[in-house]
């Protein structure tokens, strides 16, 4: 039972991602209704929910999904069509079937949203002029979910699929019983009986069993007839019509019947079919004969041969038993060893160990450096230890990575309920969804995400009227991208509505006092400012935003990801909301430097290159500009920004960083080198420490502070515009 | 060689086009003498015709009480015909796999 437990699980993953990507196919079908691919994907994802969770037990699932899908075989068939109704119909379907997922206690509420849901989609079909069949009108969803049994509620004919792309989906093997009985005379018109069999073979797994009775000794052998016939067990996808194609030339001189008599995917986890039960279906015997040969307390293949049922149907039986049992364990295998999901409490265990690791191997490569000249061979083992730990680094953070694209579409929707509710007509975009991001990065940007979308729907998109007005097309635009900058990923939402009112924002800001009625602020720090605390402009209050908490906790939250959030606007054409965070929070290739005997590390991959200072004898402002490489380059004493005490060295070194404020030069002691940073989060107390992101310990045990070059860039920028004014 | 043993050499097409003359064959060879010894080597085609009639030798061999034996090596073109009719044998195991896949078939009452 364990391993069925286990099993569950992993389907409970595999449906909540099947579900994703459903979710996505049906807001593509809104936008084109008519998509083929889409269709058919939507139909196969349903299919496998149904029949995955037929095989695991959640025959609710199973049998809610199954009239869903039935409903979608009728629009793959040209029957229906997905209109915006039945689309809702089927995202709440999609996020019911999330709930019956959970559900541990067959909660009677959950039943009764099945019911109306699919009593819903009824009324779709009948709005959309579609037809329902017969069933319908004999038994209500309601009795035939009580019921729990698979019963076709719109569908006229059995969903059996039958489009060319889901013929090799796993989900859709059936087993079938195909007896075939060649007339003896069939080698006269030039049938080759192997050959068919070969035929069948192809089309799956096949056990092929010959019935050898009727050959007689060759005495009374004719060569020319046949006197073989077949039962052959075959799993295939393939449709018993394509089954019977085989066949097609022998239907004078060959009896063949063909049955289905097992579908692995929704029986894998039930119990085997018995010997008695398949000699019962295949009408070698009644039921009644079975239990009185049971009854005999006497091995039932013996009993029943000595009633007179023949060695050969008793053995086929058993070789059917046998089949059908190994089709089902291997597809139970097959869903096991094609992916093995991990929990992701292990994979960030696994994380953490590599980064003590990490953090052990640099305090090994510290002492070998004292003892460098007398043990080459200690040495040799420290460098190949650390490229080893590198390599395990990297494999141990690519599989916390998976593609922002996944996050994507639970956007999607969400601009798609709320445009409804707000009556605004959205067309939302999504690029880079391919993009990879820590998973815990990942987990963290959703709500943040989610409420700049929320934004953008509510305070930048103007409603369809207004927007006439303007000259603007009625569908505004919501841009989400994603692309990668370094070991950052930007992601920008941009929205193509009103554009921020920086004089509002003003007005605003001076009534709070957040800023002096006469003072010079730039417009982007103007519209930083709607970052700040229970700030809005919004006029009025709505369910969805405007009331001023939120932009301060986005900022928070991109903060805490050691990322940044920017805004890009212009009035009556746009607003951009650009955030910059890193690829991952747990290890980093850094630059180690030294500043009066404190150790910082720089993110490496910012750092564009490092150059020589020969300090003269004027005294140095905390921010300076310097010319390099004919450019104007802010630069920023780290010593000086930070208070560091000592001595200042004659010659020192800039670290030159690319960063999202730009570029920027920060002044250093001297540098160290490359290290690989475990990151450590600084605690409440230094949180807001300016210019500092994190902390990591090094080999000596000592602990260096992780410089965020962005900041510095800002402030140094910040600090040059204060003079200059 | 032993007087009372017979080589019998198969075709190299056991096919239908040949079965008649090769059931003739061996119908006398099984009367010609006591034990009876096949050579299938150079079988390169065979079909179901011919498989029926190695098959109702051995059953007629076991009715006769003649010793039958299959000699090394039997082409795969054999083992691959056994196979898709169902007969259950590996290749590997040469002349006396089959011959004891064969005898396995007639002690459970199939064949």
């Amino acid at each position: 039972m364990k391993n069925l437990d286990k099993f569950r699980e992993a389907f409970k993953e595999e449906a909540r991602e099947l579900l994703a990507g459903l979710e996505t196919s049906l807001l593509s079908l809104e936008e084109d209704p008519r998509n083929e691919e889409e269709i058919s994907t939507t139909f196969r994802a349903m299919h496998t929910i149904k029949g995955s969770a037929s095989m695991f037990g959640f025959d609710q699932i199973s049998t809610f999904t199954h009239e869903l899908e039935n409903i979608l075989d009728r629009v793959r068939e040209g029957e229906l069509t997905l209109d915006s109704g039945l689309i809702s119909v089927f995202l709440q379907s999609k996020d019911h079937i999330l709930d019956l997922l959970d559900d541990t206690t067959l909660d009677s509420k959950l039943l009764a949203k099945s019911t109306e849901l699919l009593e819903e989609a009824a009324a779709a079909i009948r709005l959309a002029g579609g037809e329902l069949s017969e069933e319908i009108h004999q038994e209500t969803p309601k009795e035939a979910l009580q019921k729990g049994e698979e019963v076709a509620l719109v569908l006229p004919n059995s969903a059996q699929p039958s489009s060319k792309d889901e013929k090799d989906d796993p989900n859709l093997l059936s087993t079938y019983r195909i007896r075939f009985n060649p007339g003896r005379d069939i080698f006269e018109n030039g049938t080759r009986p192997l050959n068919l069999i070969q035929e069948l073979s192809d089309l799956g797994e096949a056990t092929i069993i010959p019935y050898f009775s009727e050959l007689p000794n060759l005495d009374k052998l004719k060569a020319e007839e046949c006197y073989l016939r077949w039962d052959v067990l075959l799993t295939t996808t393939k449709e018993q019509a394509e089954i019977h194609e085989v066949f097609l030339f022998v239907q004078d001189t060959a009896e063949v019947k063909i049955d289905r008599i097992d579908s692995p995917t929704e029986s894998a986890a039930n119990e085997d079919p018995r010997i008695g039960t398949i000699l019962v279906q295949r009408g070698a015997v009644s039921k009644e004969e079975v239990e009185t040969a049971i009854s005999k307390q006497r091995r039932l293949g013996e009993v029943l041969v000595e009633d007179g049922v023949s060695k050969e149907e008793i053995r086929s039986a058993l070789l059917e038993q046998s089949h059908v049992k190994r089709t089902r364990e291997k597809l139970l295998s097959d869903v096991s060893s094609n992916t093995i999901r991990v929990s992701s409490e292990r994979l960030d265990a696994l994380v953490d160990l590599v980064g003590e690791l990490v953090t052990l191997q640099a305090r090994l490569s510290q002492t070998v450096e004292g003892v460098e000249s007398e043990n080459s061979q200690l040495v040799a083992i420290s460098e190949q230890l650390e490229r080893f730990v590198s390599e395990l680094r990297d494999a141990a953070m690519s599989m916390r990575m998976l593609p922002l694209g996944t996050t994507f579409s639970r956007f999607k929707r969400l601009v798609r309920d709320l445009s409804q509710d707000l009556e605004k007509e959205v067309d939302f975009l999504t690029a880079g969804g391919e993009t990879e991001l820590d998973k815990t990065v990942i987990d963290k940007l959703s709500e943040p995400l989610v409420h700049l979308i929320r934004n953008s729907l509510d305070h930048g998109i103007e409603v369809p009227a207004t927007r006439k007005k303007l000259g603007k097309p009625n569908q505004g635009t919501i841009t989400l991208k994603a692309e990668h900058a370094g070991a950052s990923v930007e992601i920008s939402i941009t929205d193509d509505g009103k554009g921020l009112d920086a004089e509002k924002i003003r007005a605003k800001a001076i009534e709070r006092g957040l800023i002096l009625k006469n003072a010079e602020v730039s417009r982007e720090d103007l519209y930083e400012l709607i970052m700040a605390p229970g700030f809005s402009t919004a006029d009025t209050i709505t369910q969805v935003s405007g009331r001023g908490v939120g932009m301060d906790v986005v900022k928070r939250q991109i903060e805490d990801l050691s990322g940044s959030i920017s805004i890009e606007s212009e009035p009556g054409k746009f607003t951009k909301f650009i955030l910059n965070i890193p690829l991952t929070l747990a290890i980093i290739e850094g630059l180690l430097v030294d500043t009066g005997g404190e150790r910082f590390i720089f993110p490496l991959t910012l750092i564009e290159e490092c150059i020589e200072l020969q300090n003269d004898s004027t005294e140095r402002k905390a921010s300076e500009i310097l010319t390099h490489r004919n450019e104007l380059l802010p630069i920023i004493d780290l010593r000086q920004l930070l208070s560091i005490p000592g001595q200042v060295p004659s010659s020192q070194q800039v670290v030159i960083a690319n960063t999202i404020h730009g570029k920027v030069g920060i002044i250093v002691d001297f540098v160290i080198g490359g290290h690989q940073t475990v990151v450590k989060s600084l605690g409440k107390l230094y949180r807001e420490a300016e210019g500092v992101s994190g902390a990591t310990i090094l080999g000596d045990g000592s602990i260096a502070l992780i410089v965020d070059a962005g900041k510095l860039a800002k402030i140094a920028s910040q600090v040059l515009t204060a003079e200059a004014g | 060689m032993d007087q009372n043993i017979l080589v019998f050499n198969f075709p190299t097409n056991a096919t239908l086009e040949h079965s008649a003359v090769l059931l003739n064959d061996l119908k006398s060879a099984l009367k010609s003498k006591k034990s009876l010894q096949l050579n299938l080597k150079e079988i390169e085609t065979i079909d179901l015709s011919a498989i029926q009639l190695l098959l109702s030798l051995f059953k007629t061999a076991v009715a006769q009480k003649r010793e039958l034996r299959l000699l090394d090596p039997i082409p795969s073109a054999v083992f691959e015909a056994l196979r898709m009719t169902g007969f259950v044998v590996n290749p590997d195991h040469g002349a006396q796999g089959l011959m004891d896949a064969i005898k396995h078939y007639q002690l459970e009452g199939v064949l």
